[in-house]
């Protein structure tokens, strides 16, 4: 499949809630949602404030994830078309996806007994059936389409030429840190709530990525420098030995094979 | 050696008081979530149990690595007498790391998974793989004092055979593992102060490591002295404190260099919050037992020495507990602190900590019989 995505444009949202509400029910979490100001782990997806707009936060669904690459379990993972969904089958519960994911996404249920991690996952089971995430559905403005990726971002190209004036010349998600699945395109205010836009161009997954490639290498450098330096020790200690068996007197008979035998260590 | 402090009706109280309340905090952890017993919170994942139980406990065992290197790959052989008892201390504290995942872990039943699917861009992966193998490598290192105790002639040979490999693989591991911790928060720069963030916080971890192994060596030599009347010769423990002295520079310079190259020594300038916990840890942590340990081997007294290695482990925690919650409270927003349940599981591991070295101690033969006795200060390495 190709690489889909969403495009959130912030200039047709009214606030109405609709992503939110779709989202809470299929979900089968409880309550009203012009009442829920923050992710939880009964919330993935909220609207944000920046003046008078609305800005969707949830899950960007990176392109290169810093929550799939902390993942010891594989418990997060992110598909070919792009959605970075997550298996309670296999998360450990470590957190570690929380601690890297750079937009403090990933949420806890830190009431439960054997707790999930919740964030959107951007309904990758009406994706798979062909159909499209619950909000994209659900929204009457036009302000969350689903599609192809390249088609959004030719999209979202077009709606910022014909209208410089309303938009920042910007698309988040195109490069920033990697790039995300889902893109954003809005007047400048958003940027009160979406960063500046000098963002990194590869994911802070690649900082990792880049250290770990080292190991292997490095562990069997160490063990042989280890090696090496035992048999070195060896030879020193031998040596050593050799020169204080020298210096006592010649009558005392030579213990056989003593000097391999005193540096026989034992635990 | 006096033991007028030692009193073991009061510490055996104690043990068992906390030892009950740790209970309760399993038992809550496991019928209400961890967000009964803990000030965790989603801006806030990790707090007292990995900051101190993980990070903090794994680096004091690892004297156990650099015992056996030094003894077993470098042969320094008067070192020998400090193997065991530093063995078992990684070991206890490895158990001890197992035992505090239990209670943090979210779904404990899926920590052997790492093992066979592996993500070789996840820091967490390696930790995860360091953790389990190198607890079995401490257990096959140590399982030759089980086998003396059993009288089993065969397996002590089979055993004493597989030490050089045993001791490079363990000593690989720890390396990795140590630094690994630290390489936890390389991914995080947008999140963490700039006192703490480091491209070299993987080396950080690993030199501060071994020098808290070192200092730990000393503790717990005057500790069995207290408690068991068994401790190391005076010209081993000046050793020991030449090498933490070492340590403790080598540290420093990375510490201060990294600092200066990444322009944030004028935030240690500042008055405030994250300054002032940064020059408690650096000034009590690592200025002040560097000037000690001077005075201490220049004047060859034992007890500046002990008091130069505990303000060293002090350092060293400190500076871990800063990197796991202090370098990440302004981009949260929020401060964190322990709840009680979190401060007294974490007793409930330094105390168990304690009880499985006594029992340990009583039952192997963790101390050496020659030397037994040996006074402080004697100059001879037993
Ligand atoms: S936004 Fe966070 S949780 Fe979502 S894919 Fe990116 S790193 Fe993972
Ligand atoms: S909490 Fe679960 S999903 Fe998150 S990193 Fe740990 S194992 Fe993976």
């Amino acid at each position: 499949m190709k690489t889909m995505g969403m495009l959130i444009d912030v200039n047709m949202c009214g606030g109405c809630h609709e992503c939110m509400a779709a989202c809470m029910k299929k979900q089968g979490f409880e309550g009203d949602p012009e009442q829920v100001t923050k992710l939880s782990a009964t919330a993935r997806t909220i609207l944000e404030h920046a003046g008078d707009y609305n800005v969707r936060k949830f899950c960007r669904h990176c392109i290169d994830p810093a929550c799939v690459g902390a993942c010891p379990a594989k418990a997060l993972v992110r598909t070919d078309y792009g959605a970075v969904k997550y298996d309670s089958d296999r998360c450990m519960g470590c957190r570690y996806c929380m601690i890297s994911c750079p937009y403090d996404i990933p949420r806890y249920e830190w009431d439960e007994v054997a707790p999930k991690i919740q964030k959107c996952d951007m309904c990758w089971d009406r994706i798979e059936a062909g159909g499209i995430p619950a909000c994209a559905e659900a929204c009457p403005a036009g302000a969350t389409l689903f599609g192809e990726r390249e088609e959004l971002l030719a999209e979202a190209r077009t709606r910022i030429q014909d209208a410089p004036e309303e938009y920042l010349d910007y698309i988040y998600g195109e490069h920033d840190n990697g790039g995300y699945a889902i893109l954003m395109i809005g007047p400048k205010e958003i940027a009160a709530v979406r960063g500046g836009i000098d963002f990194a161009d590869s994911s802070p997954a690649a900082i990792a990525r880049g250290v770990l490639k080292q190991l292997p290498g490095f562990a069997v450098v160490g063990a042989a420098a280890l090696f090496g330096i035992y048999w070195f020790a060896g030879r020193r200690n031998r040596v050593m030995a050799e020169k204080a068996r020298a210096r006592t007197d010649d009558r005392l008979p030579k213990p056989p094979k003593g000097g391999k035998e005193s540096n026989h260590v034992t635990a | 050696m006096s033991r007028r402090n030692w009193n073991p009706g009061f510490w055996k109280t104690l043990f068992f008081i906390v030892l009950a309340a740790g209970l309760v905090v399993f038992w809550m952890r496991w019928t209400r979530g961890l967000g009964s017993v803990t000030h965790l919170s989603d801006a806030f994942p990790w707090g007292l149990w990995v900051g101190f139980d993980i990070l903090c406990g794994i680096g004091l065992a690892a004297g156990g690595f650099l015992i056996t290197a030094v003894v077993y790959i470098f042969r320094l052989e008067r070192f020998k007498p400090i193997v065991r008892p530093a063995l078992m201390t990684a070991f206890i504290g490895y158990m001890l790391e197992v035992l505090a995942l239990m209670l943090d872990l979210g779904r404990p039943w899926n920590l052997w998974r790492p093992l066979f699917s592996w993500n070789p861009d996840s820091v967490m992966f390696v930790v995860a793989w360091c953790v389990t193998v190198y607890s079995v490598v401490l257990a096959a290192e140590l399982s030759g004092m089980i086998f003396e105790k059993l009288g089993w002639k065969r397996a002590q040979v089979i055993q004493r055979r597989a030490t050089i490999p045993l001791v490079i693989l363990g000593v690989v591991l720890s390396i990795v593992h140590q630094s690994s911790l630290g390489g936890l928060y390389l991914t995080i720069p947008g999140k963490m102060h700039e006192l703490w963030y480091s491209n070299f916080l993987p080396l950080l971890f690993l030199v501060s490591a071994v020098s808290v192994g070192l200092a730990m060596i000393v503790v717990e030599s005057r500790i069995s002295g207290r408690v068991f009347g068994h401790h190391l010769g005076g010209r081993t423990l000046t050793e020991l404190g030449v090498a933490q002295l070492v340590m403790l520079g080598i540290y420093a310079l990375v510490r201060f260099s990294d600092l200066a190259a990444r322009g944030a020594l004028p935030a240690a300038m500042d008055l405030g919050y994250e300054s002032g916990l940064f020059w408690l840890e650096v000034g009590v942590g690592l200025i002040l037992p560097a000037l000690l340990l001077m005075v201490a081997l220049k004047r060859s007294n034992l007890r500046l020495l002990y008091g130069a290695s505990l303000l060293t482990v002090l350092g060293f925690i400190l500076h871990r507990l800063n990197v796991s919650m202090t370098a990440l409270e302004s981009s949260r927003g929020e401060h964190y602190v322990p709840a009680i349940p979190e401060a007294i599981a974490t007793l409930m591991f330094v105390g168990l900590g304690f009880a499985a070295f006594r029992l340990a101690a009583r039952y192997l033969q963790v101390f050496p019989h020659e030397g037994d006795h040996a006074r402080l200060g004697d100059g001879r390495a037993s």
